[in-house]
């Protein structure tokens, strides 16, 4: 991607490698100043030095974020052209900027060379993602090994000082109520190990997606606080291939973690299930979908005080949470993140302060083979 | 009735499945490791071996190892709490390396007395083993 500037600043070239990706029209970037893009935000708080760098007439090089992918004159469209970039906003390159000079080696212009790396970029974050999830899950095997070992008297003394006792003896009530804390605490550990397995070695089966999520809505309406109301906007969508129990616990945990935004101020969770024919548009603003495949949306959403940036920027993180001590492991999102994964979907994530929250997922419709093509 | 070795880091495991199986009339003899469980079964008579996987110092599938090389080895229940680290299911490695049975921990007292019944009822099985 090359871009000339003339000495004054002046953007005289921008070729079409260029524009395509920062999603600019060529008669809207020509003659115009380099430090005019910057004041209009259309270049990132880490490129002020580049464009200074240019300014001054002096060689550069940096990594950029964020050029976005908006037509100068009509920022309203979020579409970069030819979808090169997925979600819309986010962009990075690596930038060379270089004087060039004419004969007497007086600078006539500046030469800015810069690479397309979102790609590379978002490759690498995978990585580093998939590398801490191995170690989480490690982690997770030795927690539920001393969790079991744990587990192991609580549940047969239990189990067995019940059966020795007469069957109406108001004791052996209380103690099953042990042995059944003990069995959800069982199935706990072995939920907490699920995420970090192996898609392959999961039990997937074809199944309705809307029943599995009105129970999910009704155990979560009744679960939240009074000043918490839930709303479902739901429709049959047909059927998708996966694991029932961990979609509802998908459904749950961002309906916990939604009712959790709300305990103070009180509000409303939405949760709404459609069907997406995704076109060239959808598909170049959220990332893993495929264009013309058919999708069903699942959302939860709240009225919630919002996410802050810096914390977006971490949600999905293992072991991150916001919440008190105690009152959250910190894997549910990485949990959510890695089922939706296991299920060839992808999710989005939408929150503005003070306008509230809204996480999406896309899951395949049956019938819509992605495998081969993610 | 058996006696029976059971072999785990853990006391309140070795108290729990004691309980278990003294509950039922087998005869309990306990070791912390799987070195100190070799050395019970080499002097002491033996008709079933209960291990641990995951343990300090000599762990399960060794002593798993070592056991099925003794003449007329007694049969051997592998348990765990483990279940499963990365791709690795430690309870399928402990039957290929020769256990004749698994159990994931928490298991019920009735799935330990069961398997133990089984195993010595089974022929060529569970016939005591003079150390």
């Amino acid at each position: 991607m090359i871009m000339i500037v003339g000495a004054d600043g002046t953007i005289d070239y921008v070729n079409p490698r260029f524009r395509a990706v920062a999603g600019w029209e060529c008669d809207q970037i020509s003659g115009r100043s380099i430090t005019e893009l910057a004041d209009k935000g259309e270049v990132t708080s880490c490129s002020p030095s580049m464009v200074q760098a240019v300014i001054e007439q002096r060689p550069w090089s940096g990594l950029i974020h964020g050029i976005r992918s908006q037509r100068l004159a009509d920022p309203a469209t979020e579409t970069g052209i030819g979808g090169l970039d997925s979600d819309g906003d986010s962009v990075w390159a690596y930038v060379e900027v270089a004087p060039i000079r004419d004969e007497t080696g007086a600078i006539t212009h500046m030469l800015v060379v810069a690479e397309h790396v979102t790609d590379l970029i978002e490759t690498e974050r995978q990585l580093h993602q998939a590398q801490k999830m191995e170690s989480l899950g490690n982690l997770a095997g030795g927690i539920a090994h001393d969790f079991n070992n744990l587990l192991q008297p609580i549940l047969m003394l239990s189990q067995s000082t019940a059966d020795s006792m007469k069957a109406d003896d108001p004791r052996r009530a209380l103690l099953e109520r042990v042995v059944e804390a003990a069995e959800r605490a069982q199935a706990l550990v072995e939920r907490i190990l699920s995420f970090s397995r192996d898609a392959a070695s999961g039990e997937h089966r074809a199944f309705a997606l809307h029943q599995v999520v009105g129970e999910a809505v009704d155990l979560l309406t009744a679960s939240v606080p009074d000043n918490v109301s839930v709303v479902s906007r739901t429709h049959p969508v047909g059927l998708i291939t996966g694991d029932p129990t961990e979609v509802h616990a998908v459904i749950m945990n961002l309906g916990f973690n939604a009712a959790d935004a709300l305990s103070d101020s009180g509000g409303t969770i939405e949760v709404t299930l459609t069907v997406e024919e995704v076109d060239e548009a959808l598909a170049s603003r959220v990332r893993g979908l495929v264009p013309g495949r058919r999708y069903a949306r699942l959302s939860v959403s709240d009225d919630g005080p919002g996410i802050p940036p810096d914390v977006r920027q971490r949600i999905f993180d293992p072991f991150y949470t916001t919440k008190d001590v105690g009152r959250g492991t910190g894997l549910g999102l990485s949990i959510v993140q890695a089922v939706v994964t296991r299920h060839y979907g992808t999710m989005t994530l939408a929150s503005e302060p003070g306008q509230g929250t809204c996480f999406a997922i896309y899951l395949p419709l049956d019938g819509e083979t992605v495998r081969e093509v993610v | 009735m058996a006696r029976i070795l059971v072999i785990d880091d853990e006391d309140l495991v070795r108290f729990t499945i004691r309980h278990a199986l003294e509950s039922v009339g087998h005869e309990v003899i306990e070791a912390v490791d799987g070195a100190e469980g070799i050395n019970r079964i080499k002097t002491a008579s033996i008709d079933l071996v209960v291990t641990d996987v995951l343990m300090p110092n000599k762990e399960g599938i060794e002593t798993i190892r070592e056991l099925r090389t003794l003449d007329n080895p007694p049969p051997i229940i592998a348990i765990s709490g483990g279940g499963r680290t990365g791709n690795v299911d430690f309870l399928e490695l402990a039957r290929k390396f020769g256990a004749d049975a698994v159990l994931a921990k928490p298991f019920s007292a009735r799935d330990l007395t069961g398997t133990v019944s089984r195993l010595l009822d089974t022929p060529c099985r569970g016939g005591r083993r003079t150390g």
